[in-house]
């Protein structure tokens, strides 16, 4: 212990070299036993599987088949109008059909009797409405009479507490 | 790498492969995640989302759509639209989550107790997923405005497909919920959509979406100004339902805010009632739980978008740092030369004293085809000297050479092949005089490079004289590029080492040392492959300096293949970090040995090993960058760095006296030279870390003992090239 300190502090040169020359049978930086090229390539093959698998994860993750939205629940009416699509009659057909169906599908689905009961509320509204271009009148007409009833979504129920920040 | 040494014969090496794998994997994985980054940066203002296409006809857009409320269901093939509901308003905001704007936004919208519906980029929600758990914890409602903004009118079906999905999987992840709601990029109110915009529509409801648009466009990106916004927004008269378009990212919303501080008190008071998109039209939340596999799932990808920012950033720091010091090292170097080449401290001549006789040393091992022009050019010098060729067990007729030209003044001496450091020992035992010249077998000295050595050791503290050696051969690109290497590193590095007093190597071509020195020191050691600089090393930690004799110029030859370079360069670098390693000490002692180690390790350390490490990232970074990040900047950027570099050697040629034309090449240097020189020095890294070293130097002594397979460069127009370049200048 002794003989190192001189070294630090006042870098005594022929010790130094001396301590160097002296055994160095193995050139500099040889590992003869091995050990570090195995520990290297445990490191390499760990960080490999490590950063393969997240980047596989993140090739799922990316290319993994289409998210859906989880809720495909209709609305629980088209409840100002429907609208047909011009061109094709059948299109027309197509787009009559869900106002009716939608009230067995919200109950069903949803299970919910407010949706049920929204539903109903407006289905004459629809049946009403036939020309797009009364129905800002329509919505408005079912809007009014609809208010008090209605309680549907959480934000709605309670514009001052409902938002609660 | 700073070229330092002449030829020598090369090592044949076996190198461990498996790093180029790693390597080559972390540049795959280097460019997903660059790919990952560009992404989610690629959104709201971005150059690669070409912003909204030109409307077009509306033909196919269903009238009672065009005409119809702001909420389109296109989900069970047909086309509902919703009104709102009178009474009613519901604000929305496109573009974020954006760190510095949305909390602002849900703090007033706190403040007022109101609700708001976010629209929200899914490559932003990768970013920060923390506001949209904050926006629905909040009650606010959330639908996806696709990943990247990406106008979907235009967008093909996989595109969309994308968009929707990532966009859904990411707000998973973020916040445990799905959501059916879309507003797609660039919409505005139902009668502006056209043919495109309307097959999006129906497309996005096939894949379970509700297109909600808006029937109060506020305009607030355009930032007109708050009265203007407000204007935008408050109907004339009466309580219409309405369906309110801002913007909480995208831009400074500073406007949006201030008009939200006024549009909500004032819509309160005439009666309004704030709602969410879906209480707008009377429906309940849209939102619901996610799976835990779709939680997953976006969390992978928000974590993997997250670790990819933090890897671009620390990268872009990286390449900052790393352009930074390379353009104050040039200038360093710059100044360094300057000062160097005005001091000029050329010893008083020799010819005040009588001349010192030196004792040269020539190691050859097969120098057949160079040998005798060494020779010959030694006896070519007008001062006292002895000349010893030490023929390294050679299997060519080197010795036949070496002793016809056997006399008085040279005196041939063959031993067993024992390596270089070997051979250097063997003559500097026999050597006589004071001053010692060492140069390898095939090096050609000027007339008067050996009086201009010796004449600095008239300084006593001179312990080492490095000389300036130039390439011979330069035909070609491999031969110029060489060329302007050795004439940087000669006339720009050597000068900043001499000047600061810390030369780490004495070229094994031109380098005379003084006797004491040499004994000092033990001799030549064979413990790196860098015997030269390992030896200068040695000599500056014994206490003597180390300088540099610009006007000693001595020839050699540069290897002629890109493998003959790349096993010459290998042996330097590994050499010169086994020589650091060993000297490592001098790191921490005082005087000449600590200054070596202070600022010549370290300077050895940063620039030789640890910026060539990063300069593959470098290279990748800036590739991509060129390609799909702004080309501009990156080529200004390189450009200016060229220049810097283009000067710095410009001058160094002038300096040298060298002609500078051939410094056009400089800028397909980047090309293939630059590669090659990094990726040495991560060979020689990985070959020092894992240690596999002791192998590949018994391959060395056998291969020298062995027919010359990788052994001497082939050399036929060697002597020729020489002599005419020098005969040019």
């Amino acid at each position: 212990m002794p003989d190192t300190d001189p070294d630090a502090t006042t870098g005594l040169l022929p010790r130094v070299r001396a301590a160097e020359s002296e055994p160095a049978p193995a050139p500099v930086f040889v590992d003869a036993s091995g050990r570090r090229r195995r520990v290297a390539h445990r490191l390499a093959v760990g960080a490999f599987l490590a950063a393969g698998g997240y980047a596989l994860m993140v090739v799922w993750s990316l290319l993994g088949g289409p998210v859906s939205p989880n809720s495909l629940v209709p609305f629980s009416a088209p409840h100002p109008a429907v609208s047909p699509a011009r061109p094709s009659q059948s299109a027309q057909a197509a787009a009559t059909a869900p106002a009716t169906g939608s009230a067995p599908s919200a109950t069903s689905g949803a299970g919910t009797g407010t949706v049920a009961e929204t539903s109903t509320t407006l289905a004459p509204t629809k049946a009403a409405t036939t020309a797009p271009a009364s129905v800002p009148a329509s919505a408005s007409a079912s809007a009014t009479g609809r208010r008090p009833t209605t309680s549907p979504g959480k934000p709605t129920s309670s514009p001052t507490a409902g938002h609660g920040h | 790498m700073a070229a330092r040494r002449g030829r020598r014969r090369a090592a044949r090496a076996v190198p461990p492969r498996a790093h180029w794998l790693v390597l080559l994997v972390t540049v795959v994985l280097l460019t997903g995640i660059l790919a990952l980054d560009g992404l989610v940066h690629d959104e709201v203002g971005g150059e690669g989302s070409g912003g909204p296409h030109v409307p077009g006809s509306a033909a196919q857009v269903p009238a009672a759509i065009l005409h119809g409320g702001p909420v389109i269901d296109t989900r069970d093939g047909a086309a509902n639209s919703y009104q709102p509901l009178p009474g009613r308003i519901a604000l929305s905001f496109d573009d974020g989550p954006d760190p510095t704007w949305t909390p602002q936004i849900l703090a007033v919208l706190a403040r007022y107790h109101v609700p708001g519906t976010f629209f929200l980029v899914g490559g932003r929600v990768a970013q920060y997923p923390d506001l949209v758990r904050r926006e629905v914890a909040a009650g606010d409602e959330i639908g996806i405005h696709t990943f990247t903004h990406d106008d979907l009118g235009t967008a093909s079906e996989t595109r969309r497909n994308f968009e929707f999905s990532q966009t859904q999987s990411v707000i998973e992840g973020a916040a445990g919920v799905s959501t059916p709601l879309l507003r797609p990029p660039y919409s505005s109110e139902p009668d502006a959509l056209d043919d495109l915009d309307w097959a999006a529509v129906q497309d996005a409801g096939a894949h379970g979406y509700v297109t909600v648009l808006t029937d109060r466009d506020s305009l607030d990106w355009e930032r007109p100004g708050v009265a203007k916004i407000v204007a935008n927004v408050l109907p004339a008269t009466g309580t219409p339902g309405l369906l309110v378009m801002m913007h909480d990212a995208g831009g400074n919303r500073a406007q949006t805010l201030a008009a939200l501080k006024i549009l909500i008190p004032k819509l309160q008071a005439r009666g309004y009632r704030f709602t969410t998109v879906s209480g707008l039209i009377g429906q309940r939340s849209p939102l619901a739980p996610a799976t835990s596999a779709q939680r997953l799932r976006g969390q992978v990808l928000i974590d993997a978008v997250r670790g990819s920012g933090i890897v671009v950033t620390g990268l872009a720091w990286a390449i900052a740092v790393t352009g930074g010091l390379s353009v104050i090292r040039l200038l360093l170097l710059l100044v360094a030369a300057g000062i160097h080449h005005r001091r000029r401290r050329r010893p008083r001549a020799a010819a005040a004293s009588r001349p010192v006789p030196v004792s040269v040393i020539v190691p050859a091992y097969n120098e057949e085809k160079g040998i005798a022009a060494t020779i010959e050019s030694l006896l070519r010098t007008h001062h006292p000297l002895e000349i010893i060729v030490v023929n390294d067990g050679s299997t060519d007729r080197t010795a036949e050479i070496a002793l016809r030209y056997a006399g008085n003044r040279v005196n041939v001496i063959t031993q067993p092949n024992s390596g270089k450091p070997g051979a250097l020992n063997t003559g500097i035992a026999q050597a006589r005089c004071p001053i010692l010249v060492l140069l390898d077998g095939d090096t050609v000295f000027e007339p008067d490079a050996i009086p201009r050595l010796a004449a600095y050791f008239a300084d006593p503290t001179v312990g080492a004289v490095s000389g300036n050696a130039k390439v011979g051969n330069r035909k070609g690109l491999l031969g110029r590029w060489q060329h302007i290497e050795y004439v940087v590193g000669f006339n720009l590095d050597r000068r900043l080492y001499d000047l600061a007093g810390c030369m780490p190597t004495v070229p094994g071509a031109i380098g005379a040392f003084r006797r004491e020195a040499l004994d000092a020191v033990g001799g030549v050691s064979d413990d790196t492959l860098a015997e030269d600089t390992d030896l200068t090393m040695a000599v500056l930690r014994a206490g003597w300096r180390a300088v540099y004799a610009p006007d000693a110029i001595a020839w050699t030859e540069a290897p002629a293949s890109l493998g003959q370079l790349w096993k010459q360069r290998y042996r330097w670098s590994y050499g010169t970090m086994q020589a650091m390693w060993k000297h490592r000490r001098a790191m921490f002692e005082r005087g000449g040995s600590g200054r070596l180690g202070r600022r010549g390790l370290s300077y050895l350390l940063l620039f030789q090993v640890l910026l060539p490490l990063l300069a593959p990232l470098v290279d990748v970074f800036a590739v991509w960058g060129l390609i799909f990040g702004q080309a501009l900047e990156m080529g200004a950027v390189w450009l200016g760095f060229l220049a810097v570099q283009l000067a710095a050697s410009w001058y160094a040629f002038r300096l040298d006296g060298e002609r500078a034309r051939v410094l056009w090449s400089v800028p397909l240097q980047q090309f293939v030279y630059r590669q090659l020189m990094y990726l040495v020095v991560i060979q020689s890294v990985v070959t020092a870390l894992i240690g596999s070293r002791l192998r590949w130097q018994r391959m060395e002594r056998r291969g020298m003992s062995a027919p010359p397979s990788g052994g001497a460069p082939a050399v036929p127009p060697q002597r020729s090239a020489r002599q005419s370049a020098a005969g040019q200048l």
